[in-house]
């Protein structure tokens, strides 16, 4: 179970993290604010997490990272979205949508019976 | 707000943790957060507790971190690797196209070492080191009697001794006999003579191969009285029945006698070598008591964990004790040899082959020597070029790994070149190669070979790369971009190229001594006395299939008439026929008993029987030394006469006049048959120019016709004439006989030296390429040095020199450098050689002429080769060169 919950963990966070780059490079500081705005679920998790899951992104050229210079003008390691990443990113995308179908269908049709 | 001091490391690192990168980025989210709790209000202490909760455990997301950017980084250095490797290639192939000169020399000279290699690698694999096709056949061996008497360590085997062999023995999983015998098969289309062997039933299930079709003998099949039958090969079945499914149980008549097809062996399979048919071995009731009579091949195999040593003690034993119980003879004059058969079968060729693969090594170290000095050469051009680079920062292992790169690409030509070469070579090798090179029928250039030749190319890349890699890259640099300074490094590479060039002489001297005593041993092995006059002769055989010729009548009366025609073409002088006459691969033998002597079955000695007319004996010029040759008193009607051999003379009437004594063939009982011997001829070689003459009898031709004989024809014409003529006359005769080796008996011979002319032209062959690369080696490094002396021989010139001298000097420096090569070639010779003494006939291996005239050769090449660039410099203007 604990090696599924953490595929899942590195496939949801890799998907949060792509997405948080489509407007743009961001460091990890920002990409964690960013998600922790647009999902709930993220704030349960430790924040620290997201690294490895960074780190891994750049690993497989999905992003790629630069060091740059912070709005509060700190060197910060910057990430951005790789051509090869924008393709997943949608991918994963379009198979979250149709398992979240698949899912929904099978749980009606579980539920059925009861009504 | 403003962040203490403190907040340059706000959290205590550990120590090695994460690396630097991965911190600095931690570090930057955790003190960003850390100032967003306090703006909420928190004081930093509670701020920095709070956001270490929330981030997790530090150390450990900073390691993973760590661990990943490792894998990235490994993953770009290969990348970087990579590139960087291509760009050396392209640089690479930039550079030799830019030199096609040096660029064609030096991969020609690579292909042909290599293809040499990657030819004579693919004979050895397929003769030496591919498995036989049977099963297990590690486990198979041959069996021989050790015939302590005669001093055969492998003479054939008794019907009786084998029985005693194969019933008694605790280490053999079976044993099998055979005898190879030329039969003559009639019934389907042409009449033909096959190589065949009579071999017990269990022969197959030993070698573990099963038939295509049919079956192999059943054990009553080698009884007396048995029906008749045989398994067909692959070859004959495909040949003379067109593959026909329906063979089996088909009949062929084999010497006369109706055999039943009972199977067909699949393809590959042809043991003993050049069999096409198989009968049932069933012994003849004499056979089955004749301990002396020996006639067989004995095949076995090994029970499994069986050594052949131990094998060889059990037989060994089991002879013994066979001969004892025989009483009269002394039990320890009998033995038993075990080989395997690999070993066996590749026996005589072995050695031969190993010496060609190390010959043909040797000329791979030469050319890589001669390429390793053009690049030498080369790289004195480049040692501005190099000396830049290093200047600009480039490593030596970075040069060395641009320079090594060349090499490989050089090789890799030099290899794919080679590949052509070796193919085409090992086409000749299947024309020229002798009838004993065994298991060639699967030669050809395999994976296993194509490895080879990678792994050769690679090895010469190496070889011939390194040391002139490892040179440029560490240049004078001083010396060099100090502009015109002769550098000393010009020195050193110059004693290199030196030693490179007494290395090539020294191989060269190596291959043409081992070549020269090949082709003195070849030359001797021609001159051998065979017993008879081969010029002007010409020979054919003729078998009359008993279908057409079935009483012996007919035959007589054939040969008579063809006898007759064939002395009316014209240019035909005279002609003789007789049976296995010239070198004969099937001979007749039989054991014999001699009148008044007392016959012991045990001691019978094989002797080989032919039949002959008087006329054969003068046309080969064999020497009639006591008593007569046949006359026309020993007619048909008359008494039988016979005549033996001067071999046989010697070992059974020593001091006595053999002429009017009486012997018989077999068993002298009441009703033998005596034949009075009438003379002594001289003897004749048979069976390979080797092997020591044989005791031999002769019937008397007219007495005992035979349906396959030999004729010879002596003319004085050219043989190309004749033959024609002879065949006409043949065919005027009986238009369907088949009519094999019409050939002058010369070329009969020929073909009987194969083997040491095949051997003399490999090895002679690579020699010569060895003496031309090291000429070439020798032309190359004298012209270097001399260009690069031109200033010091023009000052020399200047200060009053003469051209002579000029050209002595150089001239010396060269022989110096060929006399310690010829020095080391020698000694090197010496102990090599000592290899050889198998593959060379009637000379020694040190011996002193091959020795001498190799010196010779080398030295005057040597001469020649440096004496074009002496000249060249002594021609040199001083003047000129001193301004230059």
């Amino acid at each position: 179970m604990g090696r599924i919950d953490a595929d899942t963990l590195y496939g949801t966070l890799s998907v949060l993290i792509l997405k948080s780059l489509t407007h743009g490079p961001l460091h990890g500081l920002a990409i964690a604010r960013h998600i922790a705005e647009e999902s709930d679920a993220f704030l349960k998790v430790e924040e620290g997490a997201l690294y490895p899951a960074l780190h891994r992104l750049e690993r497989d050229g999905l992003v790629k990272a630069e060091w740059g210079v912070s709005d509060t003008n700190r060197r910060a390691k910057f990430y951005a979205l790789t051509a090869p990443g924008r393709r997943q990113l949608a991918r994963w995308l379009q198979n979250w949508v149709r398992h979240a179908h698949a899912v929904s269908k099978v749980l009606q049709i579980a539920i059925g019976p009861e009504r | 707000m403003k962040l203490g001091r403190g907040w340059r490391r706000p959290f205590g690192w550990s120590d090695g943790v994460g690396s630097d990168d991965v911190r600095d980025e931690v570090e930057f989210h955790l003190r960003g957060r850390i100032r967003e709790f306090m703006a909420q209000g928190m004081s930093e202490p509670e701020a920095r507790v709070e956001v270490q909760r929330r981030f997790g455990n530090v150390d450990h997301i900073v390691d993973r971190c760590a661990a990943i950017d490792r894998e990235i980084n490994a993953r770009q250095r290969r990348r970087g690797m990579i590139e960087g490797l291509w760009q050396d290639v392209r640089y690479a192939l930039r550079l030799l196209r830019r030199n096609p000169g040096y660029t064609a020399v030096a991969a020609m000279t690579l292909a042909l070492g290599i293809g040499a290699n990657t030819a004579i690698f693919s004979i050895v694999n397929t003769v030496l080191l591919r498995d036989l096709p049977y099963a297990a056949p590690d486990q198979l061996v041959m069996v021989w009697l050790d015939n302590r008497i005669q001093g055969f360590q492998e003479d054939l085997t008794s019907y009786p001794y084998f029985q005693h062999l194969r019933q008694e023995n605790s280490t053999l999983a079976d044993l099998a006999a055979y005898r190879r015998a030329q039969m003559g098969l009639t019934g389907v289309g042409d009449p033909e003579r096959l190589g065949g062997a009579a071999v017990t039933p269990s022969f197959f299930d030993l070698l573990g191969v099963p038939p295509l079709r049919g079956r192999t003998f059943l054990p009553e099949e080698g009884q007396p009285g048995a029906e008749r039958v045989v398994v067909l090969s692959h070859g004959l079945w495909n040949r003379r029945f067109a593959a026909d499914e329906d063979v089996v149980g088909r009949t062929v008549t084999l010497d006369g006698t109706v055999h039943t097809v009972v199977g067909v062996m699949p393809a590959g399979f042809g043991f003993p070598e050049s069999t096409d048919i198989w009968t049932a071995l069933i012994p003849t009731e004499q056979a089955r008591d004749a301990y002396g009579s020996l006639w067989l091949y004995t095949v076995g195999r090994l029970q499994p964990g069986t050594t052949a040593l131990q094998a060889r003690t059990d037989l060994d034993g089991i002879i013994s004790r066979a001969t004892q119980e025989r009483g009269q003879v002394d039990p320890t004059s009998f033995g038993a040899t075990v080989n395997p058969l690999h070993a066996q079968l590749v026996g005589d060729v072995r050695s031969a082959l190993w010496i060609l693969f190390g010959a043909v090594g040797m000329v791979l170290l030469v050319a890589c020597a001669n390429v390793a000095n053009l690049s030498l050469a080369r790289a004195a051009a480049r040692e501005g070029e190099m000396a830049l680079r290093i200047a600009l920062g480039a490593g030596g292992s970075q040069l060395i790994r641009l320079l090594l790169t060349e090499s490989i690409i050089l090789a890799a030509f030099g290899g794919a070149v080679g590949l052509f070469v070796a193919h085409f070579s090992l086409q000749a090798v299947a024309a020229l190669a002798p009838a004993e090179l065994p298991r060639l029928e699967g030669i050809g250039l395999d994976t296993t070979v194509l490895s080879f030749t990678v792994a050769a190319s690679v090895l010469a890349a190496l070889l011939f790369g390194l040391v002139p890699a490892w040179q440029a890259s560490h240049p004078d640099l001083q010396g060099q971009l100090r502009e015109g300074a002769a550098s000393q490094l010009g020195g050193r590479r110059r004693g290199l190229r030196r030693m490179l060039v007494i290395a090539e002489v020294a191989a060269a001297v190596v291959l043409l001594i081992g070549a020269g005593l090949l082709i003195k041993s070849f030359v001797r092995l021609h001159a051998v006395d065979v017993g008879f006059e081969t010029e002007g002769l010409i020979a054919m055989q003729l078998t009359l299939p008993s279908s057409q010729y079935p009483e012996v009548s007919d035959v007589r009366a054939f040969h008579t008439t063809l006898m007759e025609r064939l002395r009316a073409v014209p240019g035909v002088q005279d002609v003789g026929l007789g049976t296995s006459l010239l070198v004969g691969e099937f001979p007749q033998s039989g054991t014999f008993a001699i009148e008044g002597r007392t016959f012991e079955p045990e001691d019978a000695v094989e002797v080989l029987i032919d039949s002959a007319d008087p006329q054969l004996f003068q046309l080969l010029g064999v020497p009639i030394l006591q008593g007569r040759l046949f006359d026309h008193a020993d007619a048909d009607d008359q008494s039988p006469v016979i005549l033996i051999n001067q071999t046989m003379a010697e070992m059974f009437w020593r001091d006595q006049d053999p002429v009017g004594h009486r012997i018989t063939f077999g068993d002298p009982g009441p009703d033998a048959f005596w034949f009075t011997i009438v003379g002594v001829v001289g003897d004749r070689r048979r069976a390979g120019l080797q092997n020591e003459p044989r005791p031999a009898t002769f019937y008397s031709y007219v007495q005992y016709p035979a349906r396959a004989v030999d004729i010879v024809v002596a003319s004085d014409l050219d043989p190309t004439q004749v033959i024609p003529s002879v065949r006409r006359a043949v065919w005027d005769l009986d238009a369907g006989l088949p009519i094999s080796q019409l050939e002058t008996v010369e070329t009969l011979y020929e073909v009987r030296a194969a083997g040491p002319r095949f051997n003399m032209m490999v090895l002679g062959l690579l020699a010569a390429v060895a003496l031309a690369m090291a000429a070439a080696g020798v032309y190359g490094v004298t012209t270097h040095s001399v260009a690069q002396r031109t200033r010091e021989l023009g000052l020399r010139m200047a200060l009053g020199a003469q051209s002579q001298d000029v050209v002595r000097l150089v001239i010396r420096q060269s022989l110096g450098m060929i006399a310690v090569g010829l020095g080391i070639g020698v000694v090197i010779a010496l102990i090599v050689t000592r290899f050889m003494a198998s593959l060379i006939y009637n000379v020694s291996e040190t011996d002193v002429l091959t020795f001498a005239s190799v010196v010779a050769v080398l030295g005057v090449v040597g001469l020649i080769a440096s004496l074009i660039p002496a000249v060249r410099a002594g021609q040199v203007d001083a003047m000129q060169s001193l301004r230059e």
